[in-house]
This record gives structure tokens, sequence and C-alpha cells, in this order.
């Protein structure tokens, strides 16, 4: 069931009225949309509905033991247990034949031939999302940062519809509190909640589905039918897709779970306003950058230990964050470039600091440079293998055509791109004069936004880029 | 910049507003917008697969779009529908198809045109889901052989039992007036196995009904192109993983066949064996022709990857590449008599 169709709209209309009608009375309120997240996931495939409970059953036993565990000796077993049953549940599920088919095809050139047997299941939705979670958790009661929670209460954390399936990737400790406040029904922040649905809706439906489907899709399927330019508009246009496709996700997902009552933890910041690879990631998928910077990088070692294993450290961070995004060889690469780039840049700082000379403040020449590295980068990740890529490179530089992009795809690309550094006041001010309107005329405003997002959109969206992950 | 982009405490939204008005303007956008959208809605229910569902739908939609053409509330949506060129067929288009005239054309469709890098062989691609990858595929070669060019015209979703939900006969036609290709290759039959309502009765598939309409849908197909004197390379289902699905689509693959003997301007080319395992079942992991072990169906069982795309594309390629004119005397380019003879000997 995705966000932008008929089925979730009516999926969601009961859910947001029973929810009110009964939210007073905490435990039935909590139960109600436990029983709303399962429904909801079972749309996607019941059969999936037991690994969610046991991960959660699993997850709650252990950071009970944990809790109570004595000696630190236990604690770190039972912690090291809990972390690793759940990224075996992950690493089963979405590893396992990649690993079995990499090791059978290396093994092979080695003239070694074996027939491994394959798993051959489907990847569960939201897997990789649900599972950090539970890992966040664990480890969050490990460090003493959150005493565990109800059963039921860790179950509608892990499950809550709105971000089950695509984040963000939310803490115990963000979601949990507002579970046992009993929310005003006097004071939704609806106007809030609206902006980001319609916004969502057309990043979504109209950007990231036209581009997708009329700009991206055919170069990288075919790059040798397309010419520099309109390669290189290509690669644009799939950075705005990517963000208009993740960035709308996360939007209608946070504002489906404020009209609950519930506030998710931001996700984007403009990210292709950043003038860094380090602030890129400061804004780009801000709820798995502090999840590996936490659970990952830190405890690595993070930058307290000497400088080349702090690189070290950025590179693992990074590899392993390329493979969270998906079983293949062009995501670590994807997750590697951004390690390198992320120590070059450190490189560079600590040059500047030890010199002490003032940093570059070309921040023109320094966005530039870091949007086109982010770009560069995005190439290996929508690539199928690294023979496509490298044929989109090729093309990249290959200037014999002279043939231009459309006008639709380099005006969109400037449009997203130019949104990104407008004031965010000015849209706090047009919430704000939505706010105010009646609500018959705010109605009214949003069924002629959602008619025009519906019309400009194409007929049939293609699922969300980050259902896959 | 994204709606969560608060980081001002003096930007935090001041408006609050209660659930009663929350509802109050979600029930008047809810309303309006099914209202104006009715048109839409009317279509997308048309569009779902006959069943008790689509039936308890359809007289309350029907009642809607009533309602939104009464109060002229549905003009915006049809004027940008008109604008945008959406539209949707019944059955009948079939039967357009059947009449359509022929048109004066030198070949007869038994064999291909020469193809010169000059004048290269033009080259259709149509079809549901399936034929993007595969399309893609083809593309890739054709591009490569410099005597060929390819457009895809992927639908997906789509097929020949529901020319209501995608009207596959009118868009065949109107390609065919405005471009003549020389070549087609079509990929259909994913989304086929779904019940058919006629005039005649409601068939489910599978059903000897069933069979009769879509083998007069196929073979109405096979002839526009045989009077229009375009070759055909009518491409068959590849097994799928899903039981049921596996046994429509060997059905689709008989009719295809059996249709195809019928004209001599189309080749059947099955997929079926090409995606089996060693016992002859269905795999998604295969060996290609380095013997490295590569994902070639899709998660959802049927579909193929880029790499099963392009394992279907080396059987298909070259026996389009056969049928390009061999001997001076035909007409053949120096390219494609060069092309041939790569293909024969080593394969593409």
């Amino acid at each position: 069931m995705l966000f932008p169709t008929p089925q979730f709209a009516l999926f969601f209309i009961p859910i947001f009225l029973v929810s009110w009608a009964v939210h007073r009375h905490r435990g039935i309120w909590l139960l109600f949309l436990l029983v709303a997240s399962y429904v909801f996931y079972a749309w996607w495939d019941y059969t999936l509905l037991p690994l969610l409970a046991g991960v959660t059953l699993f997850s709650q036993t252990i950071a009970l033991r944990l809790h109570v565990a004595g000696s630190e000796r236990a604690r770190r077993l039972l912690l090291f247990a809990g972390v690793g049953g759940n990224l075996a549940v992950l690493g089963l599920f979405k590893y396992y034949d990649f690993a079995v088919v990499s090791a059978s095809n290396g093994l092979r050139q080695l003239g070694l031939g074996l027939d491994p047997p394959l798993l051959r299941v489907v990847l569960p939705i939201g897997i990789s999302f649900f599972t950090f979670q539970a890992v966040s958790y664990l480890v969050d009661v490990y460090r003493r940062g959150t005493e565990p929670v109800a059963l039921g209460e860790l179950a509608l954390y892990l499950s809550f519809f709105p971000h089950l399936v695509a984040g963000p990737i939310v803490r115990a400790g963000e979601i949990v509190p507002q579970f046992r406040e009993i929310p005003d029904a006097r004071r939704l922040p609806a106007a809030e909640a609206f902006f980001l649905i319609v916004g969502g809706l057309f990043k979504k439906v109209v950007v990231a589905s036209y581009l997708g489907a009329e700009v991206v899709d055919p170069v990288f399927a075919v790059p040798a039918n397309y010419s520099a330019w309109q390669t290189l508009v290509a690669v644009y246009a799939y950075a705005i897709q990517i963000y208009a496709d993740f960035s709308g996700y996360t939007d209608i997902a946070i504002g489906v779970a404020l009209l609950l009552g519930i506030r998710l933890p931001q996700n984007f910041d403009s990210p292709y306003a950043a003038r860094s690879i380090g602030d890129f990631w400061r804004r780009w998928h801000m709820t798995l950058s502090r999840w590996l910077r936490d659970y990952l990088y830190i405890p690595l070692g993070g930058s307290r230990v000497s400088t080349a294993a702090t690189y070290r450290n950025l590179l693992i961070t990074m590899l392993l964050g390329g493979l969270w995004h998906g079983a293949a060889w062009t995501f670590v690469a994807w997750g590697g470039m951004h390690g390198l780039f992320l120590a070059v840049g450190r490189w560079r700082r600590e040059r500047h600091r030890a010199a002490r000379e003032p940093r570059s403040t070309r921040s023109v020449l320094a966005w530039l440079a870091t949007f086109h590295l982010v770009c560069l980068a995005w190439i290996f990740f929508r690539a199928e293998s690294f023979d496509n890529a490298l044929e989109v490179l090729v093309r990249l530089v290959d200037l014999r055509s002279a043939a231009g992009p459309s006008f639709g795809a380099v005006a969109i690309v400037v449009s997203m791109l130019a949104v990104q550094f407008v004031p965010r006041r000015l849209f706090v001010e047009l919430e704000g004069a939505f706010a105010r309107l009646g609500p018959v005329a705010q109605g009214a405003a949003l069924a002629v936004a959602f008619l025009l997002i519906d019309t400009l959109g194409p007929e049939g969206v293609p699922p969300f880029i980050y259902f896959q992950f | 910049m994204d709606g969560q982009d608060r980081v001002d405490p003096s930007l935090q939204p001041r408006y609050r507003t209660s659930v009663q008005q929350v509802t109050l303007a979600g029930l008047v956008a809810f309303t309006l917008f099914s209202l104006m959208n009715a048109p839409t809605l009317l279509r997308l229910v048309l569009r779902q697969p006959v069943g008790w569902w689509r039936s308890v739908e359809l007289p309350l939609v029907h009642r809607l779009e009533r309602v939104s053409h009464a109060l002229w509330l549905d003009r915006p949506r049809l004027a940008a529908d008109r604008a945008l060129g959406r539209g949707f067929g019944t059955a009948a288009t079939f039967d357009r198809l059947a009449a359509a005239n022929a048109q004066p054309r030198d070949a007869d469709g038994t064999k291909l045109p020469p193809a010169s890098a000059d004048d290269p062989l033009d080259l259709w691609i149509i079809g549901d889901s399936q034929a993007r990858r595969l399309g893609e595929a083809l593309m890739r070669r054709a591009l490569a052989s410099g005597v060929m060019k390819a457009t895809v015209d992927s639908r997906l979703a789509t097929g020949l039992s529901r020319s209501d939900y995608f009207d596959w006969p009118s868009t065949i036609q109107t390609f065919v007036e405005s471009n003549r290709p020389d070549a087609v290759v079509t990929i259909f039959g994913a989304n086929d196995p779904q019940t058919l309502q006629l005039d005649t009765g409601v068939f489910a598939a599978g059903d000897s009904g069933w069979l009769e309409e879509y083998s007069r849908r196929t073979d109405i197909v096979m002839s526009y192109f045989e009077r229009q004197g375009i070759r055909v390379y009518w491409i068959g289902q590849p097994i799928s993983s899903r039981v049921v699905l596996t046994r429509r689509m060997r059905e689709e693959n008989a009719i295809y066949a059996e249709r195809a003997s019928m004209h001599p301007n189309t080749v059947y080319i099955p997929l079926w064996e090409l995606f089996l395992d060693a016992d002859g079942r269905y795999a998604s992991y295969l060996r290609d022709g380095e013997g490295a072990l590569v994902q070639m169906r899709t998660d959802d069982g049927v579909h193929l990857t880029r790499a099963g795309a392009e394992r279907a594309a080396d059987v298909i390629f070259p026996r389009i590449v056969a049928d390009l004119p061999q001997g001076k005397d035909e007409g053949a380019s120096h390219e494609s008599r060069v092309m041939r003879g790569r293909f024969s000997r080593n394969g593409p």
C-alpha cells in the first residue's frame, strides 16, 4: 500500500478518526495503532508478520535481561547476542544470496566450481529499517540511555506504520515518550502536516516520477543513445529524483504521523545546499547518518583515535552504510566514494588548521564541487552494474554529439536546486497563511492541490526507491 | 527546503488546530477532490480486475461521476486529460483494429528490408512491463549494430485482455500509421490472465471462452501487422515462479505459437526454456555465458533483470539479424552482411 494511492487514503481516514476517538484511553489507543500498523504491514505480505513480531519479541527478551544483568561481561554478551541476532536476520534475508553468489563466482575464477544453495527469498519490506531500530534500542538500553519499554510500546515503536517501510529511523527515546502522553486533540499541527503531505506528494508523484521515467531511466538503460549533455542532465536529474522520491516519502510519513499526534524526526535539510560532503551527510537521510555515527563510527573509535584510524573508521562506516542500501557492489562503491570524500575533506580541514590558514570562503565553488561529487557517486548508486556506471561516465566525456537535453528536465532540475536555497521562513509564513484559513477553505485548497498533483503525475506511480532497501 | 526543517525555535509552528477542524477540512478535501476527480476514479475502478469489489464500487463511482458532471466539477480534469492525450478504450477497439484498412506497402512482412547505416532498420518493441528491459537490451544491440534503430514502448500492467485499461489496438494502429516501422517485437501476457467481461458473457482466465477470445485478439494484432507488411517477432513469456500464473502463461504461449504459425510475417520466439534450471524448474539465478551465477529474474518472480533481458536478447536479436537480406541481389547492405556473418559465427 503506497502512500500516494486511494487505498492508503481509504486506510488512513478511519485510522485517523478512530485514533482520536480512543486517544484518551492510552492502552486502547496504543493497541489500535499497533493493530493498524500490523494490518498495514500485512497488506504488503502477511506472511512476513511473524518476522516483524519475532524481531520485536527477541529484542525485548534481550533488552529485559540486559537491564537486570549484573556483570559487565554478561551485559556485553547479551548485547552481542541481541545485535548479532538482529543483524543475522537482516543478513539472512538481504545479503545471504549476494554473499553466496559473490563467493561462488569468486571461487569459479580460481577454478573451483561450486553450486551453493541459495535462499531465494523476497526481501521483506522495511527490514533494514526495523532491524536498525531494534539495534539502536538494544544499544541504548546497554548504554543506559533508555530504560526497557513495555512490550506493546516496543512493538508499536518498531512497527508504527508511517515510518515502518522506509523510515525515518527513529530512536525509542524519541517516540516512546510520545506514546505515554495523551496527545492534545485541541492543538494539532495540522497546517504543518498538510503542507508536508502535499509537498511530499508533489515531490514524489510529479517530480520524481517524471524525472525517473522521462529522463533518468532511458539514459541509464542505453547510455550510447545519448549525448554528453543529455547524460549530464540525466545524472543531475537522478540526484533530484532520488531526493524528491525519498524526502517526499519521509515528508508524507512525518505529516501522517503528525495527524495522529506523533512527531517523527527530521530526515532531510536541503541536502543539495551543502558546501562539503560532511555538510551533505548532516542534511541527507539525517536519521541514518546519526545511526551510523552513534552505533558504528563512535563504537569504532570515531575521531578520538589516531589520524589514520579516524580515516579508517570513516571508510568502514561509509562502506557499510553503502552496503546497507542494497546487496550489490555498486552500493559498496557508492559508500566507499563518500567515505573517501569525507576522509579527504577531513584531511583538508586538518591541514588548514595546522597551517592556521583560513579555510576557503569561496562558497559557490565549494557548493559546486560538493554537488558534483555527490552526483558522481550517485552514478554508481543508480547504475545496475559497474559496466553500466562506466558506460554513463564514458558518455559524459564523449563530446561527439551535441544533442541537447529537454527543456523540461533542465527546468525541473534548476527549480528543485533553487528551492534548496529558499529561506525556510518563507515556507513557515505560507504555512501560517494556510493555517489562518477556515477549515472549509483549507479543505478546498487541499482538494485543488491533490487534483493538480494527480493530473500532473503519471498514471500509476512507481514504488518509492527506498522501499527496496 | 524540507518540511521538518525547523532548527530555529522561532520558526516552530505556532498554528494549532482542533481535531474537529482537521476532520472538517479533510472531509471537504476528500469530497471535493472525489467530485473533481470523478472521471479518473471511474477509470481506476473500470480498470480493476472484474470481481465483486469492482461490482460494489462501480455503481457508487458512476453516481459520483454523474453528480460531478451535473455540477461541472469534472470539467477541469477532463480538459487536462484531453490536453495530455489520456483516455481509455473498450473491447471494441480490437474490432476496429481488425477492420483497419491495409495501407499500400512494398513489403509483405515475410522478410526484412535491407538495412544500412544511412537507412537503418526501424525496430519497434512493444508490450507490458517485460518489454522495458527486454526492449532496452535489444535497443543496445540495435544501436551497436549500426544498421538498426529501435523504439521501446513498454506500458506497465497492460496487455491484450483489458483494452479498457490500456488501449493497445489504437496505440498500435496510430504508431504504425505515423511511423511505419520495419519490424515489431512484441511481448504480452504477464497481466493478461484476468477475467474478461464480454457481451457474450464473463470468462475467467483459462476458461474455454477466455482462450477463444484471447486467441481472437492475438490473431487480430498479428493479422493487422501482416496486412501492413510488417515483420513480427512475437516473444513468449518466460516461466514464472508463481504456479497459477505459470499455468496461464503456458496457455497464452500455446496461443501465440499456434496463431503465429498461421501468419507468414510472424515468428514466435519462446523464452520458456531459457529460464529453467538444470532440473527444468524456475530459477532466479542462472549461469551466464561466462559461467558466473547471475540473478536473471527480479524478486517478484515474473520480470527479467538486466542480465535476464540480455539472456533473452541473445536469442531474439540473432533471429532478427538472420532475417536481414543476405545476398547482393536481395539488396543487402555491406554492414548488414558483415553483421550477419559476425552473429552467425560468434553470437552477439
